[in-house]
């Protein structure tokens, strides 16, 4: 399955500081956020997880590495569980990007993730249904969105309701992905709507890269 | 007119596939609160309307009271999410009927009827009302409507749409592809359409 990956560079919100700060800023990443995740290793290769779903044999079908998600069929789990297969494989993307990150040297993005933050970010960094799109490339969030709300789940977990739409923007790891000194966040978007049974996780890398200017690129 | 008997039992056997059956309380994917064929509890309130019943021995006995109810709930919204349903059977102690888990899904496959004639009719501009159309085309909006609901199914899939109130078939089969749902449910929606498409085609003498 190919994923599709945002990069998205966003406008400072008031969330963040004006003024980058010039030093190196480690990369991070948010373990618990990936579930089964048992340690990270220097690569890909060295991650080990833990973590099962149901096979269509009516077994359990374990995976223990990231080379189990990526070997499996998606025809030999429960349609059901379709969405957490999803999940598992861009949990793997992602901590594959994190092994290659680098740390950065200059960040315009806020500490902690927060409503405004989400607010002021573009539509591309919500649930691609399909269909034909119906917001304006480059619009905010809050600019296309009439009605957001949005809590604190977890410290790296805002919960916003977006029409009729749950978003949890999962904040899986921050460093410098794309190798351009400035520091990026791996958001997880895991969404459920409301009023039917759709649900499903997408992976969206948030890279700031210019003071006041939002420009969407996506590779 | 009441949905055709063969096509209820259809969706239903597919609403099962796509959400699994589960008696006991589990978390979708954001942490929701879920019982059943994807039914979800919003709030520990809602929670009082579910048939929920003590165990003896794996099975249900008793009905369970609010109090017990409310707790499981709060005990429930409380675990970790991300995991297979089957997973946060260990943390229950209370499980639904399956008559009970069929009065449910039955209830949410009325509604999404309710939305499916609402919006396939003529006063929308269709030419045929969505009891009208062929048994294929009225699976294949079933399993939209489970997955879209049916505002999202209106105001995204434009196309798609489009195709459907000129009654071609074979073009709504390649405008009803979902990025979010797997490549089998999408291949099951498209030869839906495609077969509606074939049976709609005269035979040649």
């Amino acid at each position: 399955m190919r994923t599709s990956i945002l990069f998205a560079i966003v406008a400072l919100s008031s969330a963040c500081s004006s003024e980058p700060a010039a030093l190196e800023i480690k990369k991070s990443i948010n373990m618990e956020n990936f579930p089964g995740l048992e340690s990270l290793g220097a690569n890909i290769g060295e991650v080990k997880l833990d973590y099962d779903l149901d096979g269509t044999d009516g077994s359990l079908v374990h995976f223990s590495s990231c080379e189990d998600v990526r070997s499996i069929e998606q025809s030999s789990i429960r349609e059901e569980q379709f969405p957490l297969l999803s999940m598992l494989r861009l949990n793997c993307e992602a901590l594959e990007l994190y092994t290659q990150a680098k740390n950065s040297s200059v960040t315009y993005l806020p500490k902690k993730l927060s409503s405004e933050f989400i607010q002021s970010l573009p539509t591309e960094v919500t649930p691609n249904l399909g269909g034909e799109k119906t917001h304006t490339t480059g619009n905010s969030i809050s600019q296309a969105y009439r009605s957001f709300t949005a809590k604190e789940l977890e410290p790296t977990v805002i919960q916003a309701e977006l029409d009729d739409l749950t978003i949890n923007f999962t904040e899986l790891a921050r460093g410098d992905f794309d190798s351009d000194g400035r520091e990026d966040i791996l958001l997880r978007l895991d969404w459920a709507n409301r009023v039917s049974f759709g649900k499903g996780y997408e992976l969206k890398l948030i890279s700031s890269r210019e003071q006041d200017s939002r420009l969407i690129k996506t590779p | 007119m009441p949905l055709k008997p063969a096509i209820r039992h259809a969706v239903a056997r597919k609403l099962e596939e796509y959400e699994g059956r589960h008696n006991h309380l589990y978390l979708d994917t954001v942490g929701e609160v879920t019982v059943g064929i994807g039914h979800l509890i919003p709030d520990r309130h809602a929670i009082v309307s579910v048939q929920m019943y003590v165990t003896q021995n794996g099975q249900p006995t008793t009905p369970a009271t609010t109090a017990q109810k409310q707790a499981e709930y709060d005990h429930i919204s409380k675990q970790k999410r991300n995991y297979r349903a089957g997973w946060y059977k260990k943390f229950c102690t209370l499980q639904m009927r399956d008559s009970d888990i069929n009065v449910q899904r039955d209830h949410h496959i009325a509604n999404f009827y309710a939305e499916l004639t609402s919006l396939y009719s003529r006063v929308n501009g269709y030419r045929i009302y969505f009891d009208q159309m062929p048994d294929e085309v009225q699976m294949a909006l079933f399993d939209m409507v489970f997955n879209l609901g049916a505002t999202r199914l209106k105001s995204q899939f434009i196309k798609f749409n489009a195709a459907v109130k000129s009654q071609d078939w074979m073009r709504a089969s390649q405008e009803c592809n979902r990025p979010q749902v797997s490549t089998s449910r999408n291949s099951y929606v498209k030869q839906l359409l495609q077969a509606a498409h074939r049976n709609s085609i005269p035979a040649q003498p």
